[in-house]
């Protein structure tokens, strides 16, 4: 029986995307930002791609056996 | 190779961050010169400032209470006729319009009660967000253009963004580690996966 790696890139996409935005929101209400539309927009675009990447430079965890 | 991958991507991300264009540092004005108060509900001055001057920098902003008035005054180097104005906030277009100015004045001034077209964001515009502010006339005999920086009244935790995004945060940084917890290795490869057998 074969094994395959499951990966979660589309987890990662949203993991990326809400903890970016969350970030942002953060940044820019503590005035460590900006508040404009570049500030906003390029930490979830960048938590997006981060977690996609994150996604497949994962450590595998353990083996599931059926 | 993954590793080198990951730190190339983080190299990359601080270098995008950092590389940024760096937004104006003072209040400028070219063209024009004014002055800008700003009260709160009660009346009592929050903040002023001299355009061009010191103040009104994204290090010393203009405090603003969103509920409550600005009183303005300026001067245009020289009578502009045929214009259109507007004025930007954070980078997006809030006002405009257009005026014939057929006297010639080169001085204006008025008083803005802000819980109009603030009064449905007001609850926004709280805590220490610096936001950017230009303000642009131009038509026959001139153009003026001013820009600056403003910030909302009370604390950062009193703003409900802040806490929005504490939310958001979280529920990425959950998800973050779903990523991690569901990367294993299945049996049966596609068929586990809920593919073709």
């Amino acid at each position: 029986m074969s094994a395959e790696v499951r990966r979660r890139p589309v987890l990662g996409f949203f993991a990326g995307l809400f903890f970016g935005l969350g970030l942002a929101l953060v940044l820019i209400v503590l005035g460590a930002v900006p508040t404009t539309w570049v500030w906003l927009a390029v930490p979830p675009i960048v938590g997006m791609v981060l977690g996609v990447v994150l996604a497949y430079v994962a450590p595998v965890r353990g083996a599931k056996t059926s | 190779m993954r590793r080198r991958l990951v730190l190339l991507t983080l190299v990359g991300t601080v270098a995008a961050v950092v590389a940024l264009p760096a937004a104006a540092l003072a209040a400028e004005a070219d063209g024009c010169s004014g002055t800008v108060a700003t009260y709160d509900t009660s009346g009592s001055e929050v903040g002023a400032v001299d355009v061009p001057g010191d103040g009104g920098t994204q290090a010393d902003p203009l405090p603003v209470d969103a509920k409550g008035t600005v009183v303005w005054s300026g001067t245009t180097d020289a009578a502009i006729t045929n214009a259109t104005w507007s004025v930007t906030v954070g980078g997006v277009r809030v006002a405009g319009g257009a005026f014939d100015n057929a006297e010639g004045e080169t001085a204006y001034g008025g008083t803005e009660d802000l819980s109009g077209p603030l009064g449905p964001v007001a609850w926004a515009l709280r805590g220490g967000m610096v936001i950017p502010v230009s303000g642009t006339i131009t038509g026959d005999g001139g153009t003026c253009r001013a820009s600056g920086w403003i910030t909302g009244t009370g604390s950062a935790t009193s703003s409900p963004i802040f806490f929005a995004g504490l939310g958001i945060g979280v529920v990425g940084i959950l998800m973050g580690v779903g990523v991690f917890a569901g990367t294993k290795v299945v049996a049966g490869g596609a068929a586990a996966a809920g593919g073709a057998p």
